[in-house]
């Protein structure tokens, strides 16, 4: 009996593959990241992102199926993401699951990339998906989600603005680190002083659920004439006092998020939550908090098809399925999910 | 390897997308569309139906490579590289600058290459000639005048080149499958790369780059 699932993910630059059980357990994961290419052009180039994906899509599930010892037979369903993302590049992973399904007449699943990132600390966490509060922040996304149920969320805020990842690589781009930003500000923050820079904190109205970035981003923008950015302490000092800027807000506030919604349980996953510095505050600040803290796993905090295979397990475990006919959405939304 | 007798093929390279299924020669399912930007929603309908046909088992997929929507023929691609993962069949990318349906054995195609270029290929016995290349309108217009009496055909609505409204056609999966049907084993073979199959790229991805950045404060002047 068919017992698994093989999903693709290809929403921005990486395109990935991975194959999970109907209960969760992941049995293979592989991406084929497309960053060094394009590195160079400073953000990812949509129709370069496209030209890889589809060199990649099919070695990526031929990859899957020999590291998790299975064949296309074994799998009970196939499922991609279908967004948010760049439409040329979710038509790859979503064509070859769709084709795949219809030639081995099983299901399709979209998924949505979100959920995806919003399940993805459950991977590996030995238990069913349970309510709790969720931080999902990377460069495209802030947001703190209410989960009740799979499939049952509440949106109670997201940035305003720019994301926090988009904060981290755009204010990397101004002081002159590489492509993305992100890693980059983590790495250098290590020898940096947090408090040499007191950079602002937008808590909104001090009980808003909602992130704001912009302003952290103009703060640097104007102390950079005054400095030397040739000088490597004065980066780190720099990376060191953004990164807990955007830290300090992102913790105290999914605190709040669980404090309000009277949660134990909180969550935190998306491509920053990689950030060193962000996990030991959250586990510190859970821990002073008496919350449980997930964190999704570092190789699942980035763009990868395992969160997307174990979303689909936990959906078609509920009974749902895709038509066939389901398009992309760019601007998919979590809340309609 | 012996020849295919089943051969699916998948042509989304014009807003006509179609799908289309020869066994032994004959046409046995062909269906097409109209779509600017859902192939991906209105192919599987018909790919299901076609490959009912066949028990999902086609012994090759033909996929028209373009050039032409660089995004339909990656779904197509896509699409192909499933079916031939999951049935084991044999994938072909054959230009669908070969698959025009018309009378002529010899035909010019000209299009839009973007950019303020115009793209040329000569196509015989459905097979190119020499490469697709790419010229200004001036230049298109000197090479039609001096062929004025061959066969000129295009993919692209109402073109107008050189005071001339070129005809406008769409290329076909019924026409790719009929093509490849009859193809000997030494065409397979040279069709039938090891190289991943991609779309016919007329040039490198366009990239704009900022001039300068408008993140730019400097110090007032006192």
């Amino acid at each position: 009996m068919p017992d698994c699932i093989l999903a693709l993910e290809s929403s921005c630059d990486e395109t990935a593959a991975a194959i999970c059980t109907l209960d969760g357990t992941l049995l293979a994961s592989s991406i084929s990241s497309q960053a060094d290419i394009h590195r160079r052009y400073g953000g990812v180039v949509p129709e370069v992102a496209s030209r890889n994906h589809i060199l990649h899509v099919r070695p990526l599930v031929e990859e899957v199926l020999a590291q998790a010892k299975i064949t296309l037979d074994d799998c009970a369903a196939f499922a991609a993401t279908s967004g948010p993302g760049l439409v040329s590049s979710l038509l790859i992973g979503t064509s070859m699951a769709k084709s795949l399904a219809v030639t081995t007449g099983r299901p399709y699943l979209a998924v949505n990339h979100m959920e995806g990132h919003l399940l993805s600390p459950f991977i590996g966490a030995n238990g069913p998906v349970r309510p709790c509060i969720a931080l999902i922040v990377s460069g495209g996304h802030t947001m703190l989600v209410k989960v009740r149920a799979v499939g049952d969320y509440q949106l109670l805020g997201r940035t305003r603005d720019d994301a926090a990842g988009e904060a981290f690589d755009k204010i990397a781009k101004m002081i002159g680190l590489p492509y993305p930003g992100g890693p980059e500000i983590d790495k250098s923050a290590r020898t940096g002083n947090p408090k040499a820079f007191d950079f602002p904190r937008s808590f909104l109205d001090g009980r808003s659920l909602e992130f704001s970035f912009s302003g952290l981003k103009t703060a640097v923008l104007y102390e950079l004439p005054k400095l030397d950015l040739t000088q490597p302490q004065i980066i780190a000092d720099l990376s060191a006092s953004v990164q807990e800027a955007i830290v300090e807000v992102l913790v105290e506030k999914l605190l709040l998020a669980a404090q309000v919604h009277q949660e134990k349980l909180i969550t935190v996953s998306g491509g920053v939550s990689c950030n060193a510095h962000l996990r030991s505050r959250l586990q510190k600040g859970a821990s002073k908090a008496g919350l449980e803290l997930l964190l999704a796993e570092p190789a699942l905090c980035t763009d990868n098809a395992g969160m997307i295979a174990f979303t689909a397990a936990q959906r078609f475990r509920q009974g749902h399925t895709s038509p066939i006919e389901t398009d992309v959405d760019p601007n998919l939304s979590i809340i309609s999910s | 390897m012996p020849l295919p007798q089943t051969i699916l093929a998948l042509e989304l390279s014009t807003a006509r997308g179609s799908v289309a299924l020869v066994s032994d020669g004959e046409i046995i399912f062909s269906a097409d569309f109209v779509s600017h930007r859902s192939h991906n929603s209105m192919l599987y309908g018909p790919l299901r139906e076609a490959l009912a046909l066949c028990s999902s088992r086609p012994d090759a997929v033909a996929v028209g490579t373009g050039p032409g929507s660089y995004t339909g023929v990656r779904i197509a691609i896509a699409a192909a590289q499933g079916i031939g993962l999951a049935a084991q069949s044999r994938i072909i990318g054959f230009p669908s600058i070969c698959a025009a349906p018309t009378d002529a054995t010899t035909y010019n195609l000209v299009g839009d290459a973007r950019r303020g270029g115009w793209y040329h290929a000569q196509v015989t016995d459905s097979h190119l000639v020499g490469e697709v290349t790419i010229h200004s309108e001036d230049e298109l217009a000197a090479k039609m005048d001096a062929r004025r009496d061959e066969t000129w055909i295009t993919f692209d609505e109402n073109l107008n080149l050189a005071g001339t409204t070129i005809p406008a056609v769409c290329p076909t999966a019924s026409k790719l499958a009929e093509v490849a049907s009859r193809w000997t084993a030494s065409d397979w073979d040279r069709h039938e790369t090891t190289e991943p199959l991609q779309p016919i790229y007329l040039r490198e991805a366009f990239i704009t780059t900022p001039k300068r950045s408008h993140l730019v404060v400097t110090e007032p002047t006192p």
